[in-house]
Parts: structure tokens; C-alpha cells; sequence
């Protein structure tokens, strides 16, 4: 891994501003076959920027207006 | 912590489509301790690279105050990724706050092994628990989305012709092309491990 790399790894692991240090991250992968770490480091700066930025909001809210159906109606 | 009684809490709803906000979320908070569970629909997010991920971090509530655990399930807002899509990205990443200590990416070296596995598939045998958890996650929110007493039900119906694969997935708000592993000989032993702890 580059140093770059590493160095933005560790800088994850340090917590700065907003972010606390972290206990965990994992990624669904895209559409693509073939992805890079640095790639998936910067899909976490992108939200991390987001949501500091107040671009992205936090919310508990996903599903809509679901009809939920119970067994045998 | 348990896979188990989030998936036996689920199964004993006898609902569809199961919901993630109300049913699912409260539940992991209260099986977990999770202070905080947020979803983040992200705009810049590139989906030919990732869909959405998973990030915990503890957060300091105040001077004199404990930290809280916070989780956010960032997700891919582009139009591409239809609301089926989205609950199951979102519901596959919530699956990771049950990930064991080896599972977590919880310092420098993990995570960066976990990039370099994401970013060249290791031999199955030879992969972290970090990258077998990103397998068994998938399969852990399908059993969420449909578990197996509601997939008795829609397997005898497909079977019936009384509904085709298009059907199944849009009453369980799930993506279509996720209908063949659920319907698929090897989910009933796959939930089965799971419940088993295995």
C-alpha cells in the first residue's frame, strides 16, 4: 500500500473534527469488476466530506410508505 | 449480540415487505447497544466502484460525557440504484454491526489488508474474516428481507406459477436479481449456519 494510502488510513484510525476513531468500515462494491483501495478511501471522503459539509444529512428514515402485508391477507 | 434473535424477531412478524426503519433498526439498536443508527444518502457517491458502505466511530457527546457508538449506512443516491436496491445495500451494510472482533476493520493494518483483499480477491481459504464477512452479510440481510417461513410461502407460489421472480421482489421490496439465491437450494442451509452460530 502506498504511503499516501496508509497515511489516510491511519488518519481514520486517529478520529479528527467530527469523526471519533473508528471501529469498523466495509463497502458493497459497484458496478465494476475491478476497484482499487484508493478508489474505495475516496468514496469515504466523499460522504465523510457530505455529511460534514451538511450536504448529506443523516436520517433514520429509508423506507417510504411501505404497505406491509401480514401472512394470509 | 445476536444474528439469531434479530432474524427470529423478523420471521416472527409475519410481515412483507419487512421494513428496515421500524422493524429492523430499533431492533439491532436494542440487540447491540448501537447508540445511533443513520442512514446517509450520499450524491457523490460512484457506483461503478461501491453502492454504499458501512461507517462506526465513536463520538464524544460531551466534556464530562461518555462517547457514543455511531453508525452510519451511506448509501448511493444516484437514480440508477432503485429503492429495491438501496434496501438491500443498506440492510446488507446494518448486517456488519454484527461483525465478530476479527471481522471489524478496527485498526491501520485490518483495513488495509481489507483494501488490498477488496482490491484483489484472495483464495476463499485464504481470506481475512473481514473479507468472508462482506459473503456472509448478503446473505444475513436476505434472510432479513425474506426469512424462511415468508420464503416458504412465495417459493410455493413461484412454483404455483401463481407469481414469477418480478413479483416475489417487488412484494418483498427486494432486488430481482437477489429472487435466485433466495429460492435457491443453498439458502435454507446457509440461514441454517447462520442461526447456528457457524
Amino acid at each position: 500500500m502506498s504511503s499516501s494510502k496508509s497515511h489516510i488510513v491511519a488518519s481514520l484510525f486517529a478520529g479528527s473534527g467530527k469523526w471519533g476513531p473508528l471501529g469498523n468500515v466495509k463497502f458493497f462494491l459497484g458496478t465494476s469488476r475491478s476497484v482499487t483501495g484508493t478508489q474505495l478511501l475516496d468514496q469515504l471522503a466523499r460522504a465523510d466530506a457530505q455529511v460534514e459539509s451538511g450536504v448529506a444529512q443523516r436520517t433514520t428514515k429509508l423506507d417510504g410508505d411501505l404497505t406491509v402485508t401480514t401472512f394470509g391477507d | 449480540m445476536s444474528y439469531k434473535d434479530l432474524y427470529n424477531y423478523v420471521a416472527g412478524l409475519n410481515e412483507y415487505p419487512v421494513v428496515l426503519e421500524t422493524r429492523v433498526v430499533p431492533k439491532i439498536k436494542e440487540l447491540s447497544g448501537q447508540d445511533e443508527v443513520y442512514f446517509v444518502p450520499v450524491d457523490q457517491l460512484d457506483i461503478s466502484i461501491s453502492l454504499g458502505h458501512i461507517k462506526q466511530y465513536r463520538q464524544a457527546t460531551g466534556v464530562y460525557s461518555d462517547s457514543q457508538w455511531i453508525t452510519e449506512i451511506r448509501y448511493a443516491t444516484n437514480p440508477a440504484v432503485t429503492f429495491c436496491w438501496r434496501r438491500f445495500v443498506c440492510c446488507k451494510e446494518l448486517m456488519h454491526i454484527f461483525d465478530s472482533p476479527n471481522e471489524r476493520a478496527t485498526d491501520q493494518a485490518k483495513l488495509e489488508l481489507l483494501l488490498s483483499e477488496l482490491e484483489t480477491p484472495p483464495p476463499w481459504d485464504k481470506a481475512s474474516d473481514m473479507y468472508k464477512s462482506e459473503t456472509r452479510t448478503q446473505w444475513m440481510a436476505l434472510g432479513v428481507l425474506c426469512p424462511l417461513p415468508l420464503r416458504e410461502q412465495f417459493r410455493a407460489k413461484l412454483e404455483a406459477e401463481d407469481l414469477n421472480k418480478y413479483q416475489v421482489a417487488l412484494a418483498l421490496r427486494i432486488p430481482e436479481t437477489t429472487v435466485d439465491s433466495l429460492m435457491s437450494p443453498y439458502f435454507e442451509g446457509f440461514i441454517t449456519s447462520l442461526l447456528n452460530g457457524e
